[in-house]
């Protein structure tokens, strides 16, 4: 029996925002590269205006044609690295055939190498673990490190290293330690140096729902009984993502599809789901989701849910090394109720690490 | 300690204790203990069971016969000893070799002809590498290319020393290092050339590369 | 980099030629290469009708202008390389000599059919060959033993297996899964490289759905994805041995020719860069041959040349 590899995973967890021990702070301030984020409101008509306006506020860009070393000056690391909580990550390279770069917000600048780049680039790295005999090297450079400054041998072994590559496209998202310093700085400074920066638009996806069966869910009920009072979870995920995806009209004919939402169900008078595309910043998802906590609770919502989409591209997916076999999934939804108990699933490629 | 001395009286006298019919073993053993000093016996053990001493068609050990080598050269332990190839710590000076880099700059040119390389007939251009196979490279100013190790990547310097599988180089820190030369690719520029070439295959001392016959081994891939 | 590549998009006539190109761009493929399919290549001169010298016609006329290729990759980011590529069907074992003509060797990939068992010996032996195609329009009739293939495997030979004649027609559909079976088994999956060999442009497949045609040929995932990606990439590497380096050793470049990335070669590579100033009359070279002074004008090197202690023993030593 040959063993076969899954085509993706799915990590499941129950428990309460209120529990010392959980850990969704976590999962959310270590995903660190957000490439879309969307919200799902039963019985209701409309998302705040405070979350869209936290979505089109948020300061985020996409820069051409920047070389490595400019990632390794000092200027960049204490004006930038340090001085605030910095995501960049390298666009329109595929992590299974090219380079990929990116840089974490706790300061660490990670490289995806082909093996060709990597005996070419002479820096110290270890085989990606994303997988068996996949020939990717990750090369990791603390920025943040004390021992990081010019001068020292590393220092100007890892500058001359990066010199030597190719230039790379990014996409740029800042938030400053001090509240003061506009986000738009870094757009300066890129400009300053030559590099063209422009501002990213947030795309915003809605779809409404009306007269929508939606499903009957007990935190405390995974899975189905006899009884039949909770849906299943794994039912839910998915009926989840069919609603994403803007499928509404599916009861009808059973030619079409044989698909129906899962048991027990009730009938709402309006759904809505809204998503946003671009580049999001970890710390701005950690206040999207603590508001639509606070949100659901006085808007006396059966449930809410949140899904984060990393990217496909992505080197690192939480902490661990990312891979795309055929599917690059890294993605988490919070499905919230209002006794601030919560469900969180955690979808990733089936070759990845656990987190 | 005393080597020779009388026998003891008890083995003189024949109607002694100790000769009166025993097993085979216990009159041996006996007389063993009682005659033999103490530090030979372990106290507590019946150690002499398992004590056998061959008196007699004893093999002489064995002695490797002595290897009948070519005397002419040095031995790998010899130079070690006599430090033939090591210079010492403060003679490493990048500037010293700058001389012998000059005259392997005028032995390739004269050896080669670099014009070839401009005609578009790829004949000579053959030629012309056939003889780089089999050229010395003492003196010649090398960079490491692509590696599998990466602090190796970078690394240059005038080879001072081409053994089978290394290059001792002098870095421009005046620095010696020795680079391996499995898993990288070497370059080093003559006029508006440059010149790649692929260590795994190139593993042979300099002098044998002039007899030995490059075959098509494989792709440029480390 | 292992990039998506088809490695055999057959030659045809312009237009059409244009279509498959740019339907293989959309499609994914980083590297393509065209192949100029020829099989009077290796048939002695008697047998041939004609008398006329045959003439192998040379990779630039084969590769599309820049114009058209500039046209595919409008407005794209992603990289698009065109490779030539000739094959060549090896009925006898006496003609592959011709494969080492300058003319074959232009080509950036070369790949050979062979035809009978001893044939394929040959080409997994001795031949210089980077691609052994494996006939999917009929059934393999060659025994195939671990002998036969341990020397291409070693060698970095890589097998390849069309599955555009599968989308035409139903038994060669039965021909490749079952040749492929066969191959897999004694290769254990390992060098083998899956492409087109299209005659239209609706018989490209992308590089994701062909990797998940592999499964059907006893390959596991990774294996399966290898096949369009890494094995591919080995084969350019392969070639790139072949071509540019002599006896796989040497390769030369112009300058000008480098890539930006490689630039800091010609750097590092200049002995005199930032140093001191270098008077050469003065400075004597017979400072550093201390014992033979005669042997200055020797081109080749001289141990003694090097810093010798006097030695206790008296031994003859080996002078070059």
């Amino acid at each position: 029996m040959k063993r076969v590899v899954p085509t993706g995973k799915l990590i499941f967890e129950r428990t309460s925002f209120l529990n010392e021990n959980e850990k969704h702070l976590q999962c959310i301030l270590t995903h660190s590269f957000n490439s879309s984020i969307g919200v799902f409101l039963p019985e209701h008509d409309c998302v705040p205006r405070i979350l869209g306006d936290m979505m089109d506020d948020q300061m985020s860009y996409y820069v051409e044609q920047v070389p490595l070393n400019l990632l390794t000056e000092t200027d960049f690391i204490k004006g930038f690295v340090q001085a605030g909580s910095l995501c960049m990550i390298s666009y329109g390279t595929c992590i299974d055939s090219d380079d990929c770069v990116a840089v974490t917000p706790e300061g660490m600048l990670v490289m995806s190498l082909c093996k060709d780049t990597y005996q070419r680039c002479g820096l110290d790295g270890h085989l990606s673990k994303a997988g068996k005999n996949i020939e990717k090297f990750v090369v990791k450079v603390d920025l943040k490190s004390d021992k990081f400054y010019p001068g020292t041998k590393y220092y100007d072994r890892v500058q001359w290293c990066l010199s030597q590559m190719a230039n790379f496209d990014f996409l740029v998202t800042w938030i400053p330690n001090d509240g003061k310093v506009c986000p738009s700085s870094i757009q300066n400074f890129f400009k300053t140096k030559s590099i063209q920066c422009n501002r990213l638009k947030v795309n915003k996806t809605n779809h409404e729902f009306k007269n929508f069966n939606i499903p009957i869910i007990d935190p405390a009920v995974i899975e189905t009984d006899s009884e039949q009072k909770s849906c299943n979870y794994d039912e839910v995920f998915e009926w989840l993502g069919a609603c994403a995806v803007g499928i509404d009209d599916y009861e009808g004919d059973d030619y079409l599809s044989t698909y129906s939402c899962p048991t027990p169900n009730k009938q709402a008078s309006y759904c809505i789901y809204t998503q946003y595309e671009g580049i999001i910043h970890p710390s701005i998802v950690k206040q999207y989701i603590n508001y639509l906590r606070q949100f659901m609770k006085d808007k006396k919502l059966p449930w809410s849910s949140v899904t984060v989409h990393g990217f496909v591209d992505s080197p690192l997916s939480w902490i661990y090394d990312h891979g795309f076999h055929n599917n690059g999934d890294n993605i988490y939804t919070f499905l919230m109720f209002p006794n601030d108990e919560y469900w969180l699933y955690r979808a990733i490629g089936g070759q990845d690490i656990c987190p | 300690m005393e080597l020779y001395c009388t026998l003891p009286k008890s083995v003189k006298d024949p109607s002694d204790q100790h000769k009166k019919k025993k097993k085979g073993n216990e009159t041996i053993n006996d007389f063993l203990t009682e005659f033999l000093p103490n530090k030979r016996i372990k106290t507590g053990e019946n150690s002499l069971k398992d004590k056998v001493l061959m008196l007699d068609s004893v093999r002489q050990k064995w002695e490797k016969p002595l290897k009948t080598k070519c005397r002419n050269s040095l031995s790998a332990k010899d130079r070690r000893r006599f430090k033939v190839f090591d210079i010492e710590q403060g003679e490493h000076r990048f500037n010293d070799y700058i001389p012998l880099h000059k005259m392997w700059q005028e032995y390739m040119m004269a050896s080669l002809d670099i014009k070839r390389y401009n005609l578009p007939n790829p004949g000579p251009k053959k030629e012309n590498n056939e003889r780089l196979l089999k050229a010395d490279y003492h003196g010649c100013m090398i960079t490491v290319r692509k590696t599998k190790c990466p602090s190796l990547l970078g690394q240059s310097g005038i080879v001072l020393m081409e053994t089978k599988n290394t290059f001792k180089i002098v870095t421009k820190d005046n620095k010696l290092k020795i680079l391996p030369k499995m898993n990288s690719l070497f370059s080093f520029t003559i006029k508006e050339f440059v010149f790649t070439i692929h260590g795994s295959q190139f593993c042979s001392k300099s002098s044998m590369r002039v007899r030995k016959k490059f075959k098509f081994k494989g792709s440029a891939d480390l | 980099m292992a990039a998506p590549m088809d490695l055999n998009i057959p030659h045809c006539d312009e237009n059409l030629l244009k279509e498959k190109l740019c339907m293989s761009h959309q499609l994914g493929y980083e590297v393509v290469a065209i192949n100029y399919y020829d099989p009077e290549l290796l048939i002695p001169k008697k047998q041939k009708k004609k008398d006329d010298a045959h003439q192998v016609k040379s990779p630039d006329k084969i590769l599309p202008s820049k114009e058209v290729l500039q046209s595919i990759t409008k407005g794209s980011r992603k990289p698009f390389k065109v490779l030539s590529r000739v094959s060549t069907i090896l009925t006898e074992e006496t003609q592959a000599h011709k494969l080492i003509s300058e003319e074959v060797q232009q080509f950036d990939l070369i790949a050979v059919q062979p035809t009978s068992e001893k044939t394929f010996l040959q080409a997994c032996q001795t031949l210089n060959v980077d691609i052994i195609t494996i006939d999917v329009t009929e059934k393999f009739n060659m025994k195939m033993r671990r002998q036969t293939i341990s020397p291409a495997l070693e060698r970095g030979v890589y097998f390849e297996l069309q599955y555009s004649p599968s989308i035409r027609d139903s038994t060669y559909r039965q021909y490749l899964i079952a040749n492929a079976q066969k191959l897999m088994f004694w290769c254990k999956g390992k060098n083998v490289i899956l492409t087109s060999g299209c005659e239209k442009a609706m018989e490209l497949r992308g590089p994701y759905d062909v990797a998940n045609l592999g499964l059907l040929f006893d390959l596991n995932e990774n294996q399966a994805k290898d096949t369009v990606m890494k094995n591919c990439q080995a084969v350019l590497s392969h070639s790139e041995g072949r071509k540019d380096y002599t006896k796989s050793t040497i390769k030369v470049e112009k300058v000008k020719e480098l890539s930006k990335t490689d630039m800091w070669i010609v750097d590092k590579s200049d002995a005199l860069q930032n140093c001191e100033e270098f008077d050469l009359e003065n400075n004597a070279v017979s400072d550093l041959h201390q014992f033979d002074s005669s042997d200055n004008d020797d081109e080749e090197e001289d141990h003694d040349s090097d810093a010798v202690e006097s030695e206790p023993k008296k031994i003859k030593l080996m002078t070059t």
